[in-house]
């Protein structure tokens, strides 16, 4: 019982890292990509080959997923932002499904659909993490930093351009902000860590496919950040935990596996459809002026 | 006069509509400048033209001797050109001072690498305030009023100063009391604005509601009324007999014998009281109408 619960902490951890970097994007920036899973898989991948066919330790492979994922994620983004509203969404789609397609089909580098096993735990210098709790330590340590790092960006003159487009793009402009620029920076960064997170869980479950870093999975990050809250971090953190949980709690009413794995994805859309109806700004709300009423 | 920006027959072309068609113009530094014409005629296109909101189909445009046609708008905003929109366009969810720092141009922080690794020139937590700014926006004149609103601040004086300054205040209500009847007098409406006890209780209650200051505001302010007015030469108050003893103070001898003088204030006092009995029942039909 105690490693089932270390391991629910390590993949609560993760959704936080996917989350908080999410949050970025559409809680703060008002920026609507749906490629976060690509982020995520591109991010595990790296860092999985780099440990599987080059040997690199972890750090390192984890430093290369990063640059790798904003690398990548600059790249969705120059094209992306030509478009903006609907359109982001369709073309960040449209990158997820083509992401989601060289996992499957180079299969020199990812293994196709039978994926990477074998992937080995991480080291520090001859020191393995190998235990759950060793795992669940290191995720923490991860999900603190991601957390603390978004938050600083948040919470800085930077932060307060990104709320600017947000609200108003048009006037951010010509306040002289180079909007675009602070678009593809905060894709970059947004891609890079949610890379770390595709790293932490790869060397945790030791083996990925394709299949982890589905369309269905860039809407559970969505679910995240939605359910806890656009535009606030512990939101995203409140997020992860239940939407972590919630599968668990499925489980304890007994059902058909087959039965089970549909409902999951059916009780995802009605929660989602749900917050959206009832409570859009999620569990957390963002903390934000209201305007006075006109007298 | 040295040329400030120099629009060289610019033109815009909005799929097959002519928004701007070959127009040139010189603005000149130090002077004021202003662009009429009905609807439609394409002045708010050449300041998007201007600004670079928009791109321009021909011509080019000039500022301070550099070419800036095509550039992005926030580049041409950083050379220094302003610009407001037809509407108002605050940030509404974001405080004023956010609002005014955005303006701000060449914000350190606002670059990255100075968040993460040169944090010491990102100034952080730098609000100092002591008003309550209430920000409205006033859509239909088109004016992001900000209302500042003073924070009322107490400071604890000795009993000393406590009294001078509750004469001070009773000067000032005494004025504010004259100026109101006054004001009242002169628009004619003295008599319909007029409130008797239920009215006052009322008041005193609202108020209050409010808090035990404004209460005791009011009730000295309404102790300060009555007092004055009791001191109005009008039969039958104290300031009656007081206008009485003057004259006889004036005279050395009574104005009227007593009997009169008593019939005088009886006849006073009759009125008021009448005067009383009309205005709470007034108050009674505004309260309960």
């Amino acid at each position: 019982m105690g490693a089932f619960l270390l391991h629910l902490l390590v993949l609560t951890n993760t959704y936080v890292i996917l989350g908080v970097s999410y949050n970025l994007l559409i809680g703060y920036t008002g920026l609507f990509s749906i490629a976060h899973a690509a982020f995520f898989g591109v991010g595990a991948y790296v860092s999985t080959v780099l440990a599987l066919k080059l040997g690199w330790p972890f750090v390192v492979g984890l430093a290369a997923a990063v640059l790798v994922a904003a690398a990548g994620s600059g790249l969705l983004a120059v094209p992306a932002l030509r478009v903006s509203g609907d359109y982001l969404v369709i073309a960040s789609l449209g990158f997820q499904v083509i992401i989601f397609n060289v996992f499957m089909n180079w299969e020199s580098i990812t293994g196709g659909p039978a994926g990477l096993p074998g992937i080995p735990r991480p080291g520090f210098l001859g020191w393995t993490v190998e235990s759950p709790l060793a795992y669940a330590v290191l995720s923490c340590v991860m999900a603190a930093a991601a957390y603390v790092f978004v938050r600083r960006l948040v919470g800085s003159p930077f932060g307060r351009v990104l709320r600017a487009i947000r609200e108003d793009e048009v006037v951010t402009q010509a306040l002289g902000k180079n909007v675009t620029g602070v678009k593809v920076v905060v894709f970059m960064v947004s891609g890079g860590v949610a890379a770390t997170a595709g790293s932490l869980f790869a060397h945790y479950t030791t083996y990925i496919n394709p299949y982890f870093f589905t369309l269905e999975e860039s809407i559970l990050i969505l679910s995240v950040v939605i359910v806890g809250g656009a535009g606030n971090l512990t939101g995203s953190i409140v997020g992860a935990v239940l939407l972590t949980l919630l599968p668990q709690a499925l489980r304890l009413v007994e059902l058909p596996e087959a039965l089970a794995a549909n409902l999951r994805q059916i009780i995802y859309a009605a929660l989602l459809a749900g917050f959206m109806f009832f409570r859009p700004e999620g569990i957390l709300p963002e903390r934000t002026l209201t305007l006075a009423e006109k007298d | 006069m040295e040329s400030l920006l120099i629009v060289e027959e610019v033109s815009k072309n909005f799929a097959g509509i002519q928004a701007v068609n070959g127009l040139s113009v010189t603005l000149e530094k130090g002077r004021i400048a202003g662009l009429i014409g009905p609807n439609g005629a394409g002045k708010t296109t050449l300041f998007n033209l201007i600004t670079g909101f928009h791109g321009v189909s021909s011509g080019r445009i000039y500022y301070q001797g550099t070419d800036i046609t095509g550039l992005p708008p926030y580049r041409i905003a950083r050379l220094g050109i302003a610009r407001s929109f037809q509407d108002v366009r605050l940030y509404t969810k974001m405080t004023v001072l956010e609002n005014a720092v955005l303006a701000q141009p060449k914000q350190a922080g606002e670059k990255l690498r100075n968040v993460y690794f040169r944090p010491g020139r990102v100034r952080r937590r730098d609000r100092e305030f002591t008003v309550t700014v209430t920000p409205r926006l006033d859509e239909t004149r088109g004016v992001g009023r900000i209302g500042f609103q003073p924070l009322p601040v107490l400071t604890r004086v000795n009993p000393l100063q406590a009294l001078g300054l509750g004469v001070r205040r009773t000067g000032e209500f005494i004025v504010l009391l004259f100026g109101a009847v006054r004001t009242l007098a002169r628009d004619g409406k003295f008599f319909e604005s007029l409130g008797g006890p239920v009215a006052a209780g009322n008041m005193l209650a609202q108020t209050a509601s409010t808090g035990v200051q404004a209460f005791l505001n009011v009730a000295a302010f309404l102790s300060v009324m009555i007092g004055i007015f009791n001191l109005l030469p009008i039969p039958a108050l104290d300031g009656g007999r007081l206008a009485f003893l003057l004259g006889e103070a004036v005279r050395r001898r009574p104005l009227l014998d007593a009997r009169k003088e008593g019939l005088v204030h009886t006849v006073g006092f009759a009125l008021l009281l009448l005067l009383l009995f009309g205005v709470t029942l007034r108050d009674f039909r505004r309260l309960f109408p």
